[in-house]
């Protein structure tokens, strides 16, 4: 019995000692979780405070609309309309394949097309919503809200999208607008509070007048709840400044009609007022439809786009230069009048053909044209004439000039980017080619051939010149108010620096061009108009053969440069057609169609009605309010 | 009762787990006052509270030898329930561990801790005083093995592993010979990762692999730490204030009227409130423990043990995940959670303690 108490007490006595280990572990380990708690709460309390109230404080953009564009007239060129996207909240998603499936069967899509969008929106920060399709018709976006509790990180966006109301017209002017890139955004050229997503204007009128049609978007503070939803407005931070509207000095009216009669062919058309630099009607033919890039994803149109050989997306009016041809030889023959190597009454022989420099240089009328002075000389275009003038003026005193009338320099009409065409010199042979002038290369750049080359817009400028008596003017495409204009227009200075004169001479050759020369095509019936053609070889296999006869790649450029009225100048333009064959017959109709519609306007005037664009569209669509994001709908 | 066993009551565990019942309704209505769905949750706990004091009172009642003369029928009768229910359990969160009584939701293997605190506390009792060898050995584990392995095929890892220190500490204290501890530690190291391999299921991998790197998955299984620790933390050392902590109102947290109920007490009443709370679950262990050492025998100082540390372990496992320690296994706070068969279990067991306490100088 004493033994049996004796090992019962020592069981008592070990067990009580190990019971008192198993509670000093558990004092460690719920001293280590107090120690736990108080780093959590009192060490990172401050921490985990903001990543909570992170959790539900969002900012949420109150979007700025894009400012609306108009003609000169007030009627729409460009405003915004109201877009369904579908956006989808990261943080909340649970199937993404399920979710993907679903929405590929609703708006009949490609999953993969969506699986691509998610992927590309990666680096975005998470809490961002990112857009899976946009522009769903209202039926789907109805389904999808109505799907609210089974497709919570789904939500419909009501959305400001760009809307070019008469397509493709002007589109090149205008330019488009898209999704700004990673390039822009560190570019530092736009607004710095962009970000992936955002919609900038990418070239035309668009881009170069961002910062104004942009606006700044506002900002307002919201409480969400573990969804994303919102369930509480604290307050609007910042109210969104709206773009500002622009009114442009196109008429459209006049654009219409240019747009018409370049249909069809490859080219540019520029119709500026000659005392301000207005452009009243500028075309680029092909155009693209901008509606197309009004949109975030719009790869299929651009691969279409750029991979036609016709070129849609370039601006034939500033971006393109070509040889000027025939219409160089006002260049030449002003020059010539103005250094006095020659007088209006200077006349010299064609037979044909002239032997220079040992090099025998052809007239394209074969027989020659006899002796002919300067009016002659540009009304029939010959050759031999200017080949002996420009002998007589040499390649510096010709290349001056030109830049005198604006050729070779950008002309500084606001848009962005131009190209500066090319005058050669000896010296910018020298520079890129390492090579001599020869004395022969200024007899071909005398009737505008040779390493010589110009933008329709440029000649467009030399007309309005030659039309105002010497000035030179800046197109442009927003109009500057009427005071600026008219102070432009009364501006007398003789910049380039011709006599009257000389300008009398010339726009008396020019009247001769279009009344029994090259250009009779473009004769109105009581307008005076004033024009140089020009056919610019563009193959040797060319010369003196009919363009019909020829294919389209290898057929001469045609040019039709001028103005009217004659005496009275109200309009100057540059039309060229690109394989459009002789100048005369392509380029100048379609200035006449223009001409035509600005000296006999239609009866009825365009309704002018100068409201502000955003007023304009929230009256027309009622639902556009400051509160309409994805967050909240 | 006697007289003399209600004056050696221990009240102040008594009244811990009363305040801690009340928390419990205080926090749960917190948690669901803004959702009409869960309205009647506070009103459906404090029955089951109700419920589980007249349970516990049963408890206290019964001399506690003789409740453990019932222990090879309560045994028998937890073992067939928990087979009934590998074929007719009533799936609830992808667990078959829910008999469906009438209009209720039963969660069996909840009282089978009970039996088996009974079973393996009888059990070492009834051997002698020497320490456990193969053979007793052999049995504890063959006899908590069966109902343990019928909850993993539920499968419910959670409750199943609470159930494992109950056997552990149990063995621990009554002493075993160090060539059988080194043989079993050496099993269990193989089995491990044999477990892992073909046992556990991609979503638990899943949890335990975010549990070492947190970052892992933002979005999936770390998206519950995350919002927890962001909860807890945000609470700082006085709260967010009763009612008004965003995590939870905003529905950040994840299943805060049960699992993550102590990530709201942090919340809205910060180190102050939390830090009282851990300190109240470690008195309640405490007292668990020390009615085990002061028990007048065996058998009671075995189910106060058993007890305290199923109650002890439970407790860190769920208030660890909170804090980031312990991986998200998906077990309630005992006494906290909302849930009637943990409420009325867990009291259940506290009327256990209670019993050895009030009985120990009575002979």
């Amino acid at each position: 019995m004493a033994l049996r108490e004796h090992l019962d007490y020592a069981e008592k006595v070990r067990t009580q000692r190990r019971t008192r280990v198993v509670t000093v572990l558990f004092i460690a380990a719920f001293t280590a979780y107090l120690g736990t708690l108080w780093y959590l709460q009192v060490i990172r309390g401050e921490t985990y405070r903001t990543l909570a109230s992170e959790n539900v404080l969002r900012t949420v953009e109150v979007p700025a609309y894009r400012g609306n564009i108009r003609d000169r007239h007030d009627r729409i060129l460009v405003s915004n309309r109201l877009a369904f996207n579908v956006r989808m909240d990261r943080e909340a998603i649970r199937d993404r394949e399920a979710l993907t499936r679903f929405l590929a069967t609703l708006l009949e899509m490609e999953p993969d097309i969506l699986r691509q969008r998610i992927e590309t929106a990666r680096p975005r920060p998470l809490e961002r919503r990112i857009v899976l399709a946009e522009d769903v018709t209202l039926k789907q976006a109805v389904s999808i809200e109505a799907r609210q509790l089974e497709w919570p990180e789904l939500s419909i966006e009501v959305e400001a999208r760009r809307s070019y109301p008469h397509g493709r017209m002007s589109a090149h002017a205008l330019g488009y607008v898209g999704e700004i890139s990673e390039a822009e955004m560190r570019s530092g050229a736009f607004a710095d509070n962009l970000v992936g997503g955002d919609i900038v204007g990418k070239t035309g009128i668009e881009r170069s007048y961002e910062a104004g049609l942009q606006g700044s978007k506002g900002a307002r503070r919201v409480r969400v709840n573990s969804r994303g939803r919102v369930v509480e407005e604290i307050g609007l931070d910042r109210p969104p400044r709206h773009g500002t509207d622009l009114r442009l000095t196109i008429d459209l009216d006049l654009q219409r009609v240019l747009e018409e009669a370049m249909a069809g062919h490859v080219g540019a058309g520029i119709f500026l007022d000659p005392w301000t630099g207005e452009v009243l009607a500028m075309a680029s033919s092909p155009a693209f439809e901008p509606n197309l890039f009004a949109r975030r994803f719009p790869a299929e149109a651009w691969n279409k786009l750029i991979s036609d050989p016709l070129k849609p997306l370039q601006n034939r009016v500033s971006l393109s230069s070509y040889s000027p041809g025939s219409t160089f030889k006002i260049v030449v023959g002003a020059a010539a009048l103005a250094e006095k190597v020659i007088t209006p009454s200077t006349t010299i022989f064609c037979p044909g053909y002239a032997i220079i420099y040992k090099h025998r240089f052809h007239c394209w009328k074969a027989g020659g044209h006899g002796a002919v002075a300067l009016e002659d000389a540009i009304v029939h275009s010959c050759n031999v004439y200017f080949y002996q003038v420009g002998k007589m003026l040499g390649i510096e005193a010709i290349a001056s000039f030109a830049r005198r009338l604006g050729l070779g320099e950008p002309t500084g009409i606001d848009l962005l980017h131009e190209d500066a065409g090319l005058i050669p010199t000896p010296r910018w042979k020298e520079e890129t080619r390492g090579q001599p002038w020869y004395a022969g290369e200024t007899i071909s750049v005398a009737i505008g051939q040779g390493p010589l080359n110009v933008t329709p817009l440029q000649m467009a400028r030399m007309a309005a010149t030659l039309a105002n008596g010497g000035r030179q003017v800046t197109p442009h495409l927003v109009y500057r108010g009427e005071i600026a204009e008219a102070a432009d227009a009364s501006r007398r200075r003789d910049e380039a620096g011709f006599t009257a004169r000389t300008m009398a001479a010339l726009r008396r050759a020019m009247v001769g061009v279009v009344e029994r020369g090259t250009g009779k095509a473009a004769r109105l019936a009581d307008i005076r108009v004033a024009g140089k053609t020009g056919t610019a070889q563009y193959s040797s296999r060319s010369a003196g053969v009919d363009a019909d006869e020829l294919p389209y790649a290898i057929r001469d450029h045609g040019w039709f440069v001028g103005f009217a009225p004659a005496d009275s100048p109200r309009i100057a333009f540059a039309v060229f057609i690109e394989h459009g064959g002789h100048g005369g017959t392509t380029a100048a109709p379609v200035a006449r169609r223009v001409l035509e519609r600005f000296f006999s306007p239609p009866e009825e005037q365009p309704a002018t009605s100068p409201g502000r664009g955003l007023k304009d569209m929230q009256a027309a669509t009622p639902t556009v309010g400051e509160g309409s994001t994805g967050a909240s709908s | 009762m006697r007289p003399a066993e209600l004056g050696s009551f221990d009240w102040p565990l008594f009244l811990a787990v009363l305040v801690t019942c009340g928390l419990s309704l205080l926090t749960i209505f917190s948690a669901t006052f803004q959702n009409p769905a869960l309205s009647g949750l506070v009103a459906r706990q404090a029955f089951w509270i109700g419920v589980g004091l007249v349970a516990l009172l049963m408890m206290l009642s019964i001399d506690y030898h003789t409740l453990a003369g019932f222990t090879p029928v309560l045994y028998s009768a937890a073992v067939l329930a928990l087979v009934y229910l590998l074929f007719f359990g009533r799936a609830i969160a992808g667990t078959r561990g829910w008999l469906e009584l009438g209009s209720m939701n039963v969660q069996p293997s909840e009282f089978v801790k009970i039996v088996l605190i009974l079973t393996v506390g009888t059990y070492i009792a009834a051997t002698g005083g020497h320490k456990l060898g193969w053979g007793p050995l052999a049995t504890l584990m063959i006899l908590a093995g069966l109902p343990v392995a019928l909850i993993l095929t539920q499968p419910d890892v959670g409750t199943a592993a609470t159930l494992v220190p109950v056997l552990l500490v149990a063995v621990f204290v009554a002493g075993i010979q160090v060539r059988v501890l080194v043989i079993l530690a050496l099993i269990l190291a193989l089995a491990l990762p044999i477990a892992w391999v073909t046992y556990f299921k991609d979503y638990q991998k899943e949890r335990i692999l975010t549990f070492v790197d947190p970052e892992r998955d933002p979005q999936g299984a770390g998206y519950q730490v995350r919002q927890s620790k962001i909860a807890v933390g945000s609470g700082g050392l006085t709260g967010q204030g009763l009612f008004k902590g965003t995590q939870s109102k905003l529905q950040f947290l994840p299943a805060q009227q049960t699992d993550f109920i102590f990530a709201v007490v942090a919340e809205e009443l910060g180190f102050a409130g939390a830090g009282m709370l851990v300190g109240l679950y470690l008195f309640m262990t405490l007292r668990c423990l020390a009615a085990a050492r002061l028990a007048r025998d065996k058998l009671g100082r075995y189910l106060a043990l058993g007890f305290g540390t199923a109650f002890g372990c439970q407790s860190l496992v769920n208030l660890g995940m909170m804090v980031g320690l312990v991986p998200i296994v998906g077990i309630p706070l005992p006494l906290m959670s909302y849930g009637g068969s943990s409420m009325v279990a867990t009291l259940m067991g506290f009327g256990l303690v209670l019993n050895v306490n009030m009985r120990r100088f009575v002979n």
